[in-house]
């Protein structure tokens, strides 16, 4: 008997983890003006070489599969060909010595040749050939056409095979960038086998006669479900430390109610926030001393009543960049850190959509290609908890209405368009998205003494347009905005509410000027309209000197304050890549106009970057960062000081990057930051012309620094996993202009460590962990002898220890997630269980006393909490 | 934006503490406790004002007679469980409204000390004559140190009486309040007095009448009908940018304190205006221990106009169960 060897070609591509195409091969990426790569073209074998059977599988009978990585060079020859499942028996050597016979047609990076490194598996199969010489297939005279999907998420399957036969020369097809085949084979019976990387081969048959042709879908189903990642080349890296997390990464963090953005909260630098909230202490900046982006446009919250969900769709989202400090001179008006979020563009391909429901809210999202080069995504969401809350709340009790939504739409085209080379590139994309949160706190009637009616309401809506242009090395992003954000309270008679119209733009540009010297400029400008009023009653201290303890009824009064906000900053920034070392100097330089007053700040910055080796990488960074003060604060007195200027940090890091493996590297950040000239209440006390003292309602009086280590030990994202391993040794302190010493500062947390990770396993199932550990945050505890009491306030004065005596309690949580997912050929159905705190640790997050400050009662945090919600993709 | 998330924290703590059990009811009185200090007149007001360029006031050096008039101080000390017990006292005079204690000596006069029992603590004097160690007349150092409003709000001074028996110390402050007639149409205040309480609408005599109370109740409590008694009254405002003071017209918002020797009220405090520009009602509701028993109630009842002026009452119930 004479066995032949036979084989299939799966192709596939990218480096490390990429696993297939979102919708078209090509997306425009620029960050920050910088170009990042984009796969254009795969590789096609052209010439295949058959290998020879191993005679002593032969002999036994024996077939196999062996995998291999293969590099392609940009000739389209191959480099190297590595065995990675190796099938023994002398199949493994077979294998590797034909491969490296074959050649390709050079896959395309940016529409230009560039080697790239597939994955192969070559079968080595036994067929049994007819006695004598076997006679011609006749030829073809059906027609086998159709299209390759994945199961669950319909999208195209590209590059993937289909075959009549398990033959050497038996008839088969590739599938084109939309998924579809064509198969010319012999009428009758046909054992069909659809082959592609990352997915399940998929076996049918089909009978067809002669002149029929056939139409057909098959829906392959991916080896690991939900798990896929895009193409995108290394952005090159200037900052000392920014931390990046994709999509896929950010919807499976335990802990996070589900919520992406919060996966933040997990990196080294941050502080635990108390209890759920979602503020940002980052290097112990207080929360309004980071700034949060969404594609480059300042938006005022990130989380729904300052706690709550994310205020962007988890699927709008395509990856979070984190800077806790020493980021580049295109953000600004922030002396902590910054967050960008970017968006995705609509698919490209077909429609796609997703439903969540969970126990606070439900959500949709929808993507599509409207017309051909346009595509368009939309999400939004909404809460019930304030239909919820009502029929479970007994008669009588205070009722807290929570109400939130958001929504997101955007519309992109050019950017399908595949790239010419030498031609220019441009694509453009215009982006609605905004965010309302209400809380409604109602108690009336009965034996109650006061009524309380509070009403607050929050929201911001954004539009942002979007040209991106590429020629050559030369590559710009002008983005203009409009943007509206209310604020509303109202209490009683009282009533405050700020209507805040803005309008700005954004250009960043970047020209590769010569091999090792790129140049980066741009400008950051935005005008906004602040419209404040108020209707509340005169208020004591402020406006009269009202005695101790008193709650006169006073008249109410009317106030309307409009100060406009100017505020524009040109950058420069370059980088000299000397060899191994990279330098890169740049400076930011900004005007504003405040109420009527003129603010400059010039903030130099300087990154350098050495690569002895390739995985390793020593970094540092020095400059300054200004932060203008808020324009209510400058009110004329008694509400605000109008002499307020910039608050100012002077941030410096240095660190170590070390590629473990490809997929494991480990990152080690020093840093130290001192912030100067914050705004800090009560202000100056000066002696006016008269001799009287006056004392200043704010003042730039105030100093903090912050120094210590970050450390990231970081699992890319792969098939099966992802995790990380942060930790933080810090130290925060404060002190005011005049004092003699620091004291720590308030958020203060001097070991940080969050251990986060994610598994995949068969069938679908899929279990993360994320445990944090957090030393505990100063604290003074009551310290009584005696009662102090004011018997015209009746209150009564608690005396405590040192302010730096001590600390809370340390903190220690588990949260555990497992998903479960489903696939069906047009969607997929997952199911999740979010829990907080598994083994109910009893963490304490703050203190009360009683009325005479003589015990203290801890408070505890959040008991276990399960979070469970319902998930369906197309 | 950043003020209306600071509301929504201050209402889920606010939720947060009304969950939780604090030890130690303030309403309920079981140990040493000082309930109120009155000052008699609660106001001493001269007729001249001499102001100061730039906004603030100056010692009425032509009318030093109004302001060394003489005070009487009276405290309520409460100690149920001290069996008479001794309790000493010293009655100290400063100069800040921040030091609760009078810790600072060189801006500190000890005016008297000795020791008393439970029950009304009264002594006069004139505070208005009380010359620091150094020799700087104290009002005037008061006066000095009010840096904010520059005795916009009269001349705040700070009375402590400090207490102590068997290791319970307590040091309670008082405002002695000297002002001034900036407007015309300005008064004195007059202290403030409850002119009666209902129990379950039915008029409670009070001490030394002794209501019989028995079963389970409520027993809910109302003052009378306080509007007709609040003031109304005139303040300066602080200067504006151009140095202008401005008349500011307030009404009274009495506030009132409850305690009592045996169970608890359903709120310490009722009474005043919120920022909303709400005004409290003054429903409470007394409530008994889990097992009680028979046994005589004292109740007391503080009453604060916000201007200085303080008053008590009290009363007493023999309770059956």
């Amino acid at each position: 008997m004479h066995r032949l060897p036979s084989l299939a070609l799966i192709a596939l591509l990218l480096p490390t983890a990429a696993l297939s195409y979102e919708g078209a091969v090509h997306r425009e990426e620029v960050d920050g003006g910088v170009h990042v790569p984009v796969l254009t073209k795969p590789p096609a074998l052209v010439h295949f070489e058959a290998a020879v059977y191993p005679e002593e599988a032969q002999r036994e009978g024996l077939a196999g599969d062996v995998t291999l990585a293969v590099t392609i060079a940009a000739d389209g020859k191959v480099a190297d060909a590595v065995v990675t499942g190796p099938a023994g028996h002398g199949f493994d050597e077979a294998a590797v010595a034909a491969v490296k016979q074959f050649t390709f047609t050079p896959a395309e990076v940016d529409g230009a040749p560039a080697p790239i490194q597939i994955e192969y598996v070559y079968h080595f199969t036994l067929e049994v050939p007819d006695a004598g010489s076997a006679p011609p297939p006749p030829p073809p005279q059906a027609t086998l056409k159709g299209r390759l999907v994945a199961r669950g998420s319909r999208k195209r399957v590209i590059a993937g095979s289909v075959r009549c036969g398990n033959a050497a020369d038996a008839p088969e097809a590739v599938s084109d960038e939309e998924g579809l085949f064509a198969l010319q084979l012999t009428p009758g019976p046909c054992a069909i086998t659809a082959t592609a990387n990352g997915f399940e081969p998929y076996r049918t048959s089909e009978a067809l006669e002669p002149g029929e042709t056939r139409e057909v879908v098959y829906y392959l189903v991916p080896k690991a479900i939900g798990f896929e990642t895009v193409v995108r080349g290394e952005r090159e890296k200037k900052e000392v430390v920014r931390r990046t997390v994709e999509r896929q990464e950010m919807e499976r963090i335990p802990g996070t109610f589900g919520d992406p953005l919060r996966v933040i909260q997990n990196f080294p630098g941050v502080a635990r926030a108390p209890a759920i909230s979602g503020a940002l202490i980052v290097r112990g900046a207080s929360p309004d001393e980071t700034n949060i982006f969404m594609d480059g446009v300042e938006i005022p919250i990130l989380y729904h009543l300052g706690g709550g969900p994310s205020v962007v769709n988890e699927e709008f989202l395509d990856h979070v960049d984190f800077y806790p400090g020493g980021f580049g001179a295109r953000y600004g008006r922030a002396i902590g850190g910054a967050v960008d979020v970017a968006t995705r563009k609509g698919a490209s391909d077909t429609w796609h959509g997703a439903a969540k429901i969970d126990f606070l809210d439900s959500s949709f999202f929808l993507e599509a290609p409207v017309l051909p080069g346009v595509s368009v995504a939309a999400a939004a969401r909404r809460s019930y908890v304030d239909v919820l809350i009502p029929l479970v709340q007994p008669d009588n009790s205070i009722t807290a209405v929570p109400r939130y939504w958001d929504y997101q739409v955007r519309v992109d085209w050019g950017s399908s368009r595949k790239p010419v080379a030498g031609q220019p590139m441009s694509s453009f994309y215009l982006m609605a998205f905004g965010s309302d949160d209400i809380l409604k706190v109602l108690a009336t009637g009965g034996f109650r003494n006061r009524d309380i009616n509070l009403d607050v309401h929050t929201l911001f809506h954004r539009v942002k347009g979007d040209w991106t242009y590429r020629s050559g090395g030369f590559s710009s992003v002008f983005a203009p905005f409009l943007g509206y954000d209310l604020g509303e309270a109202s209490f009683g008679i009282s009533k405050l509410k700020a209507d805040q119209y803005s309008i700005g733009f954004r250009e960043d540009a970047s020209l590769e000027v010569q091999p090792w010297l790129t140049a980066r400029a741009g400008a950051d400008v935005m005008f906004e309209h602040l419209v404040g009023t108020a209707e509340l009653p005169l208020l004591s201290g402020v406006q009269y000197a009202g005695f101790p303890g008193a709650e006169p009824a006073a008249p109410t009064q009317s106030l309307q304050r409009s100060p406009n906000t100017f505020d524009g900053a040109l950058y420069l920034e370059a980088d000299f890549k000397l060899g191994q070392l990279t330098l890169t100097p740049g400076v930011r330089s900004s005007y504003a106009r405040v109420y009527g007053h003129d603010l400059w700040a010039t903030e130099p910055r300087f990154w350098a970057r050495w690569q002895p080796f390739k995985r390793f990488a020593i970094k540092g960074s020095a400059g300054l960062y200004s932060q203008p003060p808020e324009s209510t604060d400058m009110d004329a007195e008694p509400f605000g000081t109008p002499t307020l200027h910039h608050e100012w940090a002077f941030q410096t890091s240095v660190g170590v990057e070390q590629k473990i493996t490809d997929v494991i590297n480990v990152d080690l950040t020093g840093f130290f930051n001192r912030r100067y000239d914050r705004v800090v209440a009560p202000g100056l006390t000066t002696d006016d012309e008269n001799g009287l003292s006056h004392t200043d309602r704010f003042g730039n009086l105030g100093l903090g620094r912050a120094y210590g280590l970050e450390v990231l030990l970081k699992h890319e994202l792969t098939k099966e996993f992802f995790g990380w391993l942060a930790y933080t040794l810090s130290r925060t302190e404060q002190r005011r202009v005049g004092a003699r010493d620091y004291r720590l500062g308030t958020f203060d947390q001097t070991h940080i460590l969050t251990a986060v990770g994610s598994y995949r396993l068969p069938h679908g199932w899929e279990i993360g962990a994320r445990f944090r550990y957090v030393t505990g945050r100063p604290y003074a505890h009551l310290d009584h002898t005696y009662d102090v009491v004011s018997m015209d306030t009746t209150g009564f004065s608690c005396r405590r220890q040192p302010a730096d005596s001590s600390r809370f309690p340390d903190f220690n949580q588990l949260d555990v997630r497992l998903d479960r997912s489903w696939l069906f050929d047009n969607f997929t159905l997952s199911v999740y269980a979010d829990v907080q705190n598994v083994y109910n640790a009893q963490n304490i997050e703050t203190y009360f006393n009683d009325y005479r400050c003589r015990e203290e009662v801890p408070v505890p945090g959040i008991p276990v909490l399960p979070v469970l919600g319902v998930k369906g993709t197309f | 934006m950043g003020r209306a998330r600071s509301v929504l924290v201050a209402v889920v703590t606010a939720a947060a503490a009304g969950c939780l059990s604090i030890p130690d009811d303030p309403t309920t009185v079981h140990d040493l406790r000082v309930l109120g200090i009155a000052t008699d007149p609660a106001e001493l007001m001269a007729p001249v004002c001499p102001t100061i360029s730039g906004g603030g006031i100056a010692i009425p050096q032509e009318d030093l007679a109004t302001y060394t008039a003489s005070v009487t101080l009276t405290a309520l000390l409460v100690d149920p469980n001290g069996g008479g017990r001794p309790i000493s006292y010293e009655l100290f005079a400063c100069s800040s409204l921040g030091d609760r204690t009078c810790e600072k000596e060189s801006e500190t006069v000890l005016v008297t000390s000795g020791q008393t029992t439970a029950g009304v603590f009264t002594y006069t004097f004139r505070p208005g004559t009380i010359l620091l160690p150094n020799g700087t007349p104290l009002l005037a150092q008061v006066l000095e140190n009010d840096t904010v409003y520059h005795g916009l709000g009269g001349i705040r001074v700070p009375l402590v009486l400090h207490v102590g028996a068997q290791g319970e110390e307590i040091f309670a402050q008082k405002i002695m309040l000297y002002s001034c007639q900036f407007f015309a149409d300005q008064r004195a205040n007059v202290a403030p007095a409850l002119p009666g309480l209902q129990l379950n609408g039915e008029p409670w005599p009070a001490d030394p009448g002794v209501l019989p109370l028995s079963g389970r109740g409520p027993f809910r409590t109302l003052p009378d009908d306080l509007t007709p008694l609040e003031e109304t009254y005139v303040v300066p405002s602080i200067p504006d940018q151009e140095g202008t003071v401005s008349r500011i017209d307030l009404v009274e918002s009495w506030k009132l304190s409850w305690y009592t020797d045996y169970g608890t009220f359903s709120s310490s405090t009722t009474g005043g205006t919120d920022a909303a520009g709400r005004e409290s009602r003054h429903n409470n509701e007394w409530r008994l221990p889990a097992t009680p028993e028979e046994r005589d109630v004292t109740y007391w009842v503080v009453v604060r106009d916000g201007r200085g002026g303080l008053s008590w009452s009290t009363w007493r119930a023999h309770y059956t169960p």
